[in-house]
């Protein structure tokens, strides 16, 4: 079996040739440090080929964790070839690396990727003399369009050992690690001069001026401005609104309900009528959170989980009983698990990862790192972990496992810890945006100004706590990319794969929780157990206990519960409970897979304080919220 | 959260926890030598100890100091928007150095200012890099190059 391994800088493009060589899609992203881990399929040009895509790197030799992954794939491998790819725009830089992976001593290739992005900026490079100089192939490649592939491919056997007539000084091992740079430097500026041209550059694009905007501090603002109100829009009015509407009533509630129930009274027959309720579904588009247009409505009149059953049951009725309560009673996994999932979960987290793909692809998030980076200094962090705590609004497990994009061990336990207490991951936002929808525009600021300044305080805590040094904020800024329609939706394709099986067998163990407490009466107990926090302290009615009890499965599984409470004919909560139900569940623990997460990145000693801490730190701030509110009488 | 003591190495950047080095391994002078030395690069050099109270920590602001550099260069801080310098003088320590060059910053590299504000932006070559302002202050170029 022979191997093929894409190695080369952050954002050249490699896991686009990945795809391009296995027809395996792997995360495409305009920002460096998108693949994290290797990914490894077989080729779609010889079975006997098996590619590997890595991580990007900038520098091979130092001892940095991100490059240590390479480093070892470049060991570990016997028969194998090395294509580099490299930006053909900066191969000053792409040439470094070059020098440095030819020590590892296997026949390489070097693909000269985004040749089309060279071109429109003036730039040509000699191909067939910088092949010559550096006595490997030399390929030109436009990735995203598929060109030059084939002629990569046709190189393959072609790879050689690289043989260029350095100077010795390069050769010699153990130099200073930045010396020997320097030298590699110069000695590539010589390549460079014969190979590489420009010719005047032309006057900015639209794209260019647009990256220049983001990062200004007055219009940076008004675009971030602007961001956030279109994700308001677009994830909490459009998808946790209009979305989850019609997953919720249209199509759960009015159709698959109702025939969920009537199969199962089919199946399972024991002397039982459901009763009927009417069900109304308005088609809206939201305009602001108070106004909105309304297309069109269905009435329907459907059957509810609410049944009565008085007859005396034989024990097989009994069984039935137990069966058809454990599928579509109130706590049903088919009408409270499956639904919350598909109905609620779904459309949030859809129309979340559409958003973030487009706004990841567009590189604007490594500007927004730039226009944060004061920010997050003053939490021992830099403009760097902007991007896991942006990813961490879709998913915390994901973005935990994005802060090894973090260069130092602090850094990376600091946004893990933020990341579990304040960040609430995309379907938990979704619905507090829903929620907040209903409450004013002040308790929206509030909650807002609250998460901020837990951020800001817990962070400047633990980066006092944390002992380590913070790393340098040196960041490279990828240009300004129109977002690519297929990449965009594989992307949200795939999140959505991952995040919905990540999600409904949490939802379908946390129902059958529940049900299972509910039918031996332990939730009755459980509750009373929780009564002098959930009621006297939150201030909430005694069935909440519930939604923190998922909530330890998922909190956003706790948050739709709180929803279903908050909203509907007669809802459980008034606006003010509602606000410290709210407030709780954000700083609530993280979910399961996020603490395994952690677990696996740092040690089960940090996951285990992370828990512990957010544990006490919501019932904390709710409990608070709950008495001042009430002190002063709002 | 009781963490482990890592130790960054300034010279090549390493993060390693004492317990890993020779120090902490039967060296006879572990507890009296304020030296340690790095695992990766053999670099020794001084374990700071923690001496600032809770209440510095909370406000503290890391100021970095460069020592005086001789000769007539200027901080490209001071350059303006869209203005063009060859770099003279990096002033740094070795890890950071090595992070600036892989980017081909290095002493005789051409460099665009583009901005200032909220944080340093470079451009060398066609590559667009952002930096903390304490780095960039203790970047020179010659003034005639300017
Ligand atoms: N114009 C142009 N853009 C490209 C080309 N190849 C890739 N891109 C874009 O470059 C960006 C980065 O691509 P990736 O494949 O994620 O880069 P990577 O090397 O895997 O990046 P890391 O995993 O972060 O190291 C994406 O936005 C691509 O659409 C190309 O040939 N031309
Ligand atoms: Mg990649």
């Amino acid at each position: 079996m022979k191997t093929i391994i894409l190695a080369g800088n952050p954002n050249v493009g490699k896991s686009v040739l990945f795809k391009n060589l296995t027809g395996h899609y792997v995360t495409v992203s305009n920002y460096p440090g998108t693949t994290v881990e290797l990914t490894r399929a077989q080729s779609n040009f010889d079975p006997d080929i098996q590619v590997v895509d890595s991580p990007g790197i900038n520098d091979l030799s130092s001892s940095a964790e991100d490059s240590r992954v390479t480093q070892n794939l470049l060991k570990e491998e016997k028969e194998t070839v090395l294509i580099q790819v490299a930006d053909a725009k900066n191969l000053r830089r792409s040439l470094l690396l070059t020098f440095q992976l030819a020590e590892s001593g296997l026949p390489m290739i070097l693909a000269l990727n985004m040749s089309d992005e060279l071109k429109q900026r003036g730039g040509t490079i000699d191909v067939q003399k910088l092949s010559d100089l550096l006595g490997i192939p030399v390929i030109p490649t436009v990735a995203i369009r598929n060109e030059g592939i084939t002629e990569l491919i046709q190189s393959i056997p072609h790879a050689s050992l690289p043989s260029w007539d350095a100077p010795d000084d390069l050769r010699k091992k153990n130099a200073d690690l930045y010396q020997k740079n320097c030298e590699r430097l110069d000695w590539i500026s010589s390549i460079l001069e014969k190979t590489c041209f420009y010719i005047a550059p032309p006057k900015p694009s639209i794209g260019v001026r647009l990256g220049f905007w983001a990062i200004h501090p007055v219009k940076g603002l008004l675009i971030l401005l602007f961001i956030l109100w279109m994700m308001f829009w677009f994830v909490g009015l459009f998808g946790a609104g209009t979305l989850v509407d019609f997953f919720e009533t249209a199509l759960f509630k009015q159709k698959l309900n109702p025939f969920f129930i009537s199969l199962a009274d089919r199946c399972l027959p024991f002397p039982h009528e459901h009763s009927e309720e009417l069900s109304v579904y308005h088609l809206t588009i939201p305009i602001t959170p108070v106004h909105s247009k309304e297309l069109g409505q269905i009435k329907r009149t459907v059957l509810s989980t609410e049944y009565k059953c008085n007859a005396p049951l034989t024990p097989s009725q009994r069984t039935f009983l137990f069966i058809h309560d454990l599928l579509v009673g109130p706590y049903g996994l088919l009408t409270m698990g499956l639904s919350y999932a598909l109905a609620i979960v779904f459309p949030i987290v859809l129309t979340f990862f559409l958003l973030f793909g487009f706004l990841e692809d567009t590189g604007y998030l490594p500007r927004l790192a730039i226009m944060l980076n004061r920010l997050f200094r003053s939490m021992g962090l830099n403009g760097k972990a902007v991007l896991p705590m942006i990813m961490g609004l879709g998913c915390d497990t994901m973005a935990t496992l994005t802060t090894r994009i973090l260069e130092t061990r602090r850094e990376r336990i600091i946004t893990t810890f933020i990341l579990a207490l304040v960040v609430p991951c995309s379907a938990q936002l979704g619905v507090i945006m829903a929620m907040l929808s209903r409450l004013s525009i002040w308790a929206a600021m509030i909650w807002i100004g609250l998460i901020m300044g837990v951020m800001l305080l817990a962070g400047r805590l633990s980066a006092m706590l944390i002992r380590g040094k913070s790393s340098d904020f040196i960041l490279e800024i990828p240009a300004i990319r129109r977002p690519q329609v297929v990449n965009l939706l594989s992307k949200t394709f795939s999140r959505l794969e991952w995040y919905l099986k990540e999600v409904i067998p949490l939802f379908f163990l946390g129902t059958a929780m529940l049900f299972l407490f509910d039918w031996f009466h332990i939730l009755e107990k459980i509750a009373n157990l929780m009564h002098p926090i959930v009621t006297n302290w939150l201030g909430l009615p005694k069935q909440m206990a519930n939604a923190f009890l998922i909530g330890f499965l998922r909190r956003d599984f706790g948050a739709v519960y709180l929803l279903k409470a908050a909203t509907g004919r007669e809802p459980l909560l008034d606006p003010h409970q509602i606000f410290v139900s709210i407030v709780t569940i954000t700083f609530f623990l993280p979910c399961i897979a996020t603490f395994f997460m952690i677990a696996k990145e740092h040690g089960k000693k940090i996951a285990v304080s992370i828990g512990m801490f957010t544990l006490v730190f919501a019932f904390l701030s709710g409990g608070l919220i709950n008495h001042i509110g009430k002190w002063l009488g709002l | 959260m009781n963490t482990p003591d890592y130790k960054l190495c300034p010279l090549c950047g390493f993060e390693f926890e004492k317990d890993d080095t020779a120090c902490a391994h039967g060296c006879p002078f572990n507890e009296v030598c304020h030296l340690i030395r790095c695992p990766s690069c053999h670099y020794e050099f001084h374990d700071q100890p923690q001496t600032l109270s809770w209440f510095q920590k909370f406000f503290k602001k890391n100021k970095e100091t460069c020592p005086p550099i001789k000769g007539n260069y200027q901080s490209i801080l001071q350059m303006k928007d869209g203005e063009e310098g060859t770099v003279a003088v990096i002033c740094a320590h070795g890890s950071r150095k090595n992070s600036l060059a892989v980017f081909s910053l290095v002493p005789g590299s051409k460099i665009r200012m583009l901005q200032h504000t909220p944080a340093v932006l470079i451009q060398i070559g066609e590559t667009q890099l952002a930096l903390d302002t304490e780095i960039a202050k203790n970047i020179f170029i010659s003034p005639a190059s300017s």
